[in-house]
């Protein structure tokens, strides 16, 4: 056994010693010294075979273990492999030597010439994006273009980041939560007023905090909300700056006027920022301030029964001429380390008139009822408003109080020219609106954490006050009035189980009293009783009544130990408690009804850079004050809606999938959702459509509806050339049933969305654009089938000349359908040049150059299919001026 | 008894991240001339304390010269060039992120055939001397670009870790980040088969800087007597390799560590508190120590 295992081993002993070749030497300079570090290789064609490095005394040693060329390589055979040794140093010249290696161990020295080797260097920018933990922080200058003014331009070359026509912005498909300077939240949701009036050249860093929770109680709890940090540079730090900004120019041989002014100044403590802008001339400051976050625009129970007439919008072009001013005022003050007051006051005005016309086909089971109008709407808006926040937000405790105290004084009228079908005869239509509604606002909040246990009690006290709406129809006289004071009380404990579990145990009270009143005036009311049972007033309706819902709503949560699943579900369960009274028929009406809710959400990281998250959830809605307005209302001179006198109860369940992915360090993102709703109501909507009038009203019957959408997003940013890609696209799904005509129809639609951008920037002074946007849509009735499809193209081209000049033109062009088969086009041109100076913004632009006055569309409501022919307006030229004034630190 | 002396000093922000980044009368060896800089972004997909996913990430500096190489943080040599202003504003991110990312000071090819690290377990700093280890490297097929260079795939063992690289045979030198080296081209991505390390170039320069070693490491302290910052540079403490391996791991490793850093320190420690507008960052012995850490992703496994 000692023997068969000696001999084995003297085999292999001998095949290894047979297999190796040894290649030595040494490597040194002109001088004969030394050199070190030298990279020697034995290579055979293009294959590396070994390779190594000399020493400090040049020395070197290569072991081949096999032939050369894949045969094997013997001592003493001859090999048919030549091999090459290649000697490669930063500061020599490279040489080589051929080599056949015959000899075990074959020994080559080597002297080697200086030359100085010229690497390509590659300069190393500042970090565009650093990663630490959920936060991303974005180097803003790394992705500036040239012409980029404001904030907001540079935020929108961020990857992921996507900016609205409004200003709202989103992070891979999701609006933001906050919106900070300097780690405060000064605006609230208008943030508008930040990124459209700050320099891009005064932020320096954008940090975007994925799974963000802006109260730091809330530091252990999960979050899919995601908010935005911006960075001041030391420019714009700890002194005042401001932007004057105005501009002149022409429209339609009208003068054109704008002038405002922008001052901030932001230091670690406190932040203040007032701007004020007027302008006739449409887009200046126009989207300034908006507020995000909602709620500016309230409504009110008269003010939703009677509504106003809207502008006519168009999607390419502008079709609405508008004069609107603001003033607003913005000062946070950080009190120390968790203590702050912010103030917010506003003050907007504006005025917007339009004009088209539209020839309607409304579904009336067999021949479409046809009705042409042209339209011109005027609406005139004042709104004031303040706010102010106290928010005492630490790590143990939290304590917030938001009162806010807003009104709106609003004007609206619509003439409208009708013409029906086999009436030659176009009638006008005079229509007016006044409206005033003040909404008084309390909000407070508050938290505090004894050991794992967390107690928080919430109030919310809203009152709206409607006193009067007016609406005059021709000789129709309708108003109304209404007052609501609804609250909301709640109180939550929470207890952790551990490090996975977690309870929830909030309790809830909403109570609400609600009044509305409405007066139509017909001069020919068709029930002389019923005007003489009121009084001389023809349609009179008074429901007024109070809403307690107490409810519960226990949930629990669990996360793995790895934290990457996360699980909450949990059962809300409320008793609704109603008791209306309609005064003018003396009818009570009363319900008490238990409600139950289930609602689960999922979610799952996969690793730092993706995660899908899951939620599905059951609910009921019911009990709206409206559903008892059986009276008649007036609400344009041809229609008139009344409610059934049927409570409306609706039940739906809503399931969301969501699934997101980004590479940080590639600059891509991909996100994509899917979702599902399904609903029933008791009550059915309900139209009459003839050649006079249009009469909606709902009935006691179930109605169902279902809806299905799907979509993605993605964008990549290729810094090296400074472009951005993105791509969406979106496809929906949905049924719904009403009655038309006294006929039960249920109508299915679907629809595909497809949106493609590029900027590209492939060379300096060049920067392009491109989008195009397809989408169609198909209707679908038992009897009719509809679709209707539109392509929209943008593309711009800036040149820049100089680096201080920027000349950029715009080009749209839409192909829509107008009727099947039939197309239209529009083409628009708009041109701008803009110079940057140190100092100020100098900006000449032309929008509407080939001066395109109308453009028609199709579109389709239900089953009626109306075809708009909107009027845009003409050729418009501005220069504007923004002045940068900075003060001395 | 515990004594702790606190000192806030708010919102002094450039000589505090000065005497925090080791710039006065520290004593300096110079070791050899730099041919040429490379610099790398080096990334850790670990998690946070509560658990979550998350990856760090820091930019390195390769400083190769004649058999030496030094890799350090980008900023310390950015530093040290005294090109404080391609910094930027806030010096002191990469220090939260050098302590997160347990980031060490290493050279190699000295002495020669020797490594020497700076390891860092607050509030002390460690000089670690080994026997400098080649991976080893098998080449792969495949080729790939890196900043322009044509660069080799291959594939090595090294201490516990497979590392799949890509080389620069353009770039001859043995020289890579950190301890990975011996390739027949400077190595310009690395990341271990977990996908935990990456290692990948961002920039190179041609340029002849001094390659320095430190004899010591600065702390700053504030003087009671003379009412001012001092600093003063204080030897490094030594270990072994197999010794800091393990007290990494005792520390670093332990469970308590993400959620409180500073779970190990007993005794007197004196903290240097430096109020930013980003927050405190609080010094111990001249390093930096994070209130809340990551999940500690060892280089070495053996």
């Amino acid at each position: 056994m000692k023997r068969s295992f000696f001999l084995i081993l003297c085999m292999a002993v001998s095949i290894v010693s047979l297999a190796q070749v040894k290649v030595t030497g040494r490597v040194v300079d002109l001088q004969n010294k030394p050199v070190s570090d030298v990279i020697v290789k034995l290579v055979s064609g293009t294959k590396t075979l070994a390779f190594t490095s000399t020493n400090a005394k040049g020395e070197y040693a290569l072991e081949l273990k096999g032939a050369p060329t894949g045969e094997r390589l013997r001592v003493g055979e001859r090999s048919s492999g030549m091999v090459s040794l290649q000697f490669n140093h930063i500061s020599y010249e490279k040489v080589s030597e051929r080599l056949t290696l015959k000899e075990r161990v074959t020994k080559v020295d080597m002297i080697l010439t200086p030359k100085n080797i010229s690497l390509k260097e590659v300069t190393v920018k500042p970090d565009p994006l650093r990663q630490q933990g959920d936060t991303l922080t974005y180097n803003l200058a790394s992705f500036l273009k040239k012409g980029d003014v404001t904030l907001e331009d540079g935020l929108k070359n961020l990857p992921g980041i996507s900016i609205s026509e409004s200003g709202a912005i989103s992070y891979m498909g999701k609006g933001i939560s906050n919106f900070y300077i300097g780690g405060l939240d000064m605006l609230g949701g208008r943030y508008n007023l930040a990124t459209k009036n700050i320099p891009a050249e005064y932020a320096t860093q954008v940090d975007i905090m994925k799974h963000h929770k802006h109260r730091k109680i809330d530091a252990d709890e999960e979050s899919d909300a995601v908010a935005i940090n911006i960075k001041l540079s030391n420019k714009a730090r700890f002194k005042p700056f401001g932007q004057p900004e105005f501009g002149v120019g022409a429209r339609e041989n009208k003068l054109l006027y704008a002038g405002g002014a922008t001052g901030m100044m932001f230091t670690d403590n406190f932040q203040l920022l007032a701007s004020a802008k007027y302008s006739n001339s449409g887009n200046f400051g126009l989207y300034d301030m908006v507020n995000h976050s909602g709620g500016d625009n309230f409504g009110s129970l008269a003010t939703d029964k009677l509504p106003a007439w809207g502008q006519v919008g168009s999607s390419v072009g502008e079709s609405v001429y508008r004069t609107n001013g603001y003033g607003s005022l913005n000062a946070i003050q950080k009190m120390d380390s968790v203590r702050l007051v912010r103030v917010n006051a506003d003050y907007t005005y504006e005025r917007m008139n339009s004009s088209a016309s539209s020839e309607a086909y409304y579904f009336a089971g067999g021949d479409n009822i046809y009705i042409a109008e042209s339209v011109n709407p005027l609406a005139k808006a004042h709104r004031p408003m303040f706010s102010v926040k106290f928010e005492n937000n630490a790590s143990n405790h939290y304590f917030s109080d938001i009162f806010s105290a807003k009104a709106q004084f609003l004007t609206n009228e619509s003439p409208i020219l009708t013409l029906t079908s086999g009436d030659n005869d176009a009638v006008q239509n005079s229509q007016h609106r006044d409206a005033t509604s003040i909404n008084l606002h309390n909000n407070f909040w508050g938290t505090i954490r004894m050991g794992k246990k967390k107690l928080s009690f919430t109030s919310n006290v809203d009152f709206i006050r409607t006193p009067k709406v007016l609406m005059l129809m021709n000789d129709i006289s309708q108003s109304g009035q209404s007052s609501q004071l609804n609250t909301r009380h709640s109180t939550s404990l929470q207890v952790k189980l551990g490090r996975k579990w977690r309870i929830d145990m909030p309790i809830e009270l909403t109570a609400n009293y609600n009044f509305i009143e409405t007066n139509l005036v017909k001069p020919d009311f068709a029930d002389q009783s019923q005007q003489k049972a009121t009084g001389g007033q023809a349609e009179l309706g008074n429901v007024s009544g109070w809403k307690l819902v107490p409810g519960v709503n226990p949930s629990t949560s669990w996360t793995s130990a790895d934290k990457k699943f996360y699980s909450s579900m949990g059962v809300n369960m409320k008793m609704l408690n109603l008791n209306y009274l309609s005064r003018y028929d003396n009818k009570r009406t009363t319900m008490s009804e238990v409600f139950v809710e289930p609602h689960i959400s999922l979610r799952y990281t996969f690793n730092a850079t993706s995660e899908m998250s899951f939620s599905s959830g059951f609910s009921n809605a019911a009990g709206d004050i409206m559903d008892l307005l059986t009276t008649p209302v007036q609400t344009s001179y041809r229609s008139t809606s009344a409610a059934s006198g049927v409570i409306g109860k609706s039940q739906s369940w809503s399931t969301n999938l969501r699934y997101t992915k980004q590479v940080p360090f590639s600059y891509f993102t991909f996100g994509a959702n899917a979702s599902y709703t399904q609903g029933k109501r008791n009550v059915l909507s309900s139209r009459t459509v003839s050649q006079t009038a249009t009469e909606s009203t709902s009935i006691f019957r179930d109605s169902h509806s279902r809806s299905a959408s799907g979509g993605f997003n993605a964008s990549k940013n290729i810094l090296s050339i400074f472009t951005k890609l993105s791509a969406n696209a979106n496809v929906s799904w949905g049924s719904s049933e009403y009655m038309m005509q006294n006929s039960l129809v249920t109508s299915y639609h679907t629809g595909y969305s497809v949106r493609l951008q590029a900027d590209i920037t492939p060379v300096p002074w060049l920067e392009t654009n491109i989008r195009g946007d397809y989408g169609k849509d198909f209707l679908r009735t038992m009897s009719s089938r509809q679709s209707s499809d539109n392509l929209r193209c943008t593309g711009s081209v800036a040149v820049f000349p100089i680096p201080s000049v920027e000349i950029r033109s715009t080009c749209n062009f839409m192909h829509n359908m107008v009727e099947p088969g039939k197309y239209k086009d529009a083409s628009m041109l708009s041109a701008s040049v803009q110079y940057k100076a140190k100092r100020a913004v100098w900006k000449l632009t032309g929008e509407n150059l080939l001066d395109v006055r109308q453009y028609t569309r199709t579109s389709f409501v239900d089953t009626d299919r109306f075809v708009h022919t909107t009027n845009l307006v003409g050729r418009t030229v501005m220069l504007t001026c923004k002045l940068l004034l900075a003060g001395k630190k | 008894m515990k004594t702790k002396l606190t000192i806030i000093l708010a919102f002094v922000a450039s000589t505090m991240s000065a005497q925090m980044l080791t710039r006065g009368n520290e004593k300096l060896d110079t070791l050899c001339q730099t041919k040429f800089t490379a610099v790398y972004q080096y990334s850790i997909s670990t998690s946070d304390a509560e658990g979550h996913p998350v990856t760090d990430s820091i930019r390195l500096a390769l400083q190769v010269g004649d058999g030496v190489w030094k890799t350090w943080t980008y900023e310390r040599y950015l530093f040290q060039q005294q090109r404080d202003a391609e910094i930027g504003d806030d010096h002191f991110w990469f220090m939260h992120n050098e302590a997160l990312m347990h980031i060490a000071t290493t050279t190699v090819g000295y002495p020669e055939g020797k490594t020497i690290s700076l390891e860092s377990i607050p509030p002390l700093q460690y000089e670690v001397t080994e026997d400098t280890e080649t991976p080893t490297w098998k080449i792969v097929e495949g080729s790939d670009s890196v900043c322009g260079y044509l660069c080799q795939k291959a594939s090595g063992k090294f201490r516990g870790k497979t590392w799949n690289v890509l080389y620069a045979e353009g770039i001859p030198t043995a020289a890579g980040p950190w301890k990975l080296q011996g390739l027949p081209g400077l190595i310009t991505y690395a990341a271990d088969d977990e996908g935990i390390h990456t290692f990948k170039l961002i920039g190179i320069y041609q340029e002849a800087v001094p390659i320095t070693y430190s004899a010591g490491s600065m702390v700053s302290k504030f003087s009671m007597e003379e009412l001012r910052m001092i600093t003063t540079v204080i030897p490094y403490e030594t270990a072994t390799r197999e010794e800091m391996q393990k007290q990494k791991k005792n520390v670093f490793g332990n469970r308590l560590y993400p959620s409180n850093p500073r779970f190990y320190m007993t005794g007197s420690n004196e903290i240097l508190s430096v109020g930013q507008k980003s927050g405190n960052y609080q010094f111990m012995g001249g390093l930096y120590v994070p209130d809340k850490a990551h999940k500690y992703q060892p280089l070495e496994l053996k």
